[in-house]
């Protein structure tokens, strides 16, 4: 399963991730918090049929820490996991003060 | 000793000038109807569940800016222009959607738009291209 490598991947880091979305309320309590979800596919294609297949799809974290410390570990942990990935925006959410790092992966 | 005898390089020279003078319309004819294609891809992804807010402003909304000219790197940008009914600029709103917030799930229907049409939309760079300079190279 390929989106288990990113799970595996994400899950290394230790910090707090949930596919798609997070229960109502669990992210207030949590803080920094992550989300992974896919939402298409880069397959290859040969002797009609899908020869390779790819899932692409975005990790998003969101975090007050400043240091950068969260968005190095989770490049580092995609990296070790071998899943190919591009860091897509930072932005800043100035009502909830998160910083919001996007990053885009194929696996 | 044999001889090689190479007539009409002269009228061959001054196609080739013509088509260095056409090159920018060339490429703009090419760019703008893959561009086309792009834009419809997003605008067929564009979310129904902006409707609510946006009454389909969003999605009316998208259009093609006017061409650049970067050194010779020729490209027009799909752009999301104008403002909702509350006066929420449109392209705001199209960011919210595609990147999500830390309160509101991501919806995102640009990159895979764009990745769904853009193999079809360098074909038609490529096919337009080929058709335009065979035109000026008869």
């Amino acid at each position: 399963m390929a989106l288990q490598t990113l799970k595996d991947a994400l899950d290394a880091t230790q910090l707090p991730f949930a596919h798609f979305a997070w229960a109502k309320g669990a992210k207030e309590l949590l803080g920094d918090h992550g989300v992974y979800a896919e939402d298409g596919a880069n397959d290859l294609y040969g002797d009609d049929i899908h020869a390779e297949k790819a899932v692409e799809g975005t990790v998003d974290y969101y975090t007050r820490d400043g240091s950068g410390t969260p968005q190095t570990t989770i490049e580092t942990a995609l990296n070790n996991g071998k899943i190919a990935w591009y860091l897509n925006s930072i932005q800043f959410e100035e009502e909830t003060g998160y910083v919001h790092y996007e990053w885009v992966f194929q696996v | 000793m044999a001889t090689i005898k190479f007539d009409g390089i002269a009228d061959y020279q001054k196609q080739l000038e013509k088509l260095g003078r056409a090159a920018p319309g060339i490429c703009k004819y090419a760019v703008y109807d893959a561009a086309g294609m792009v834009a419809d891809a997003i605008k067929e992804n564009c979310p129904e569940s902006d409707d609510k807010r946006t009454q389909g402003d969003l999605r009316r909304s998208i259009g093609l800016t006017g061409f650049k000219n970067d050194n010779g790197f020729i490209y027009t940008k799909v752009v999301f222009s104008g403002y909702d009914r509350k006066g929420t600029p449109l392209d705001l709103i199209a960011r919210v959607l595609e990147s999500g917030k830390s309160y509101k799930r991501k919806h995102a229907f640009i990159r895979p738009a764009v990745n769904k049409v853009k193999r079809a939309a360098e074909f038609a760079i490529e096919k337009a291209l080929n058709e335009k300079i065979n035109q000026y190279m008869k």
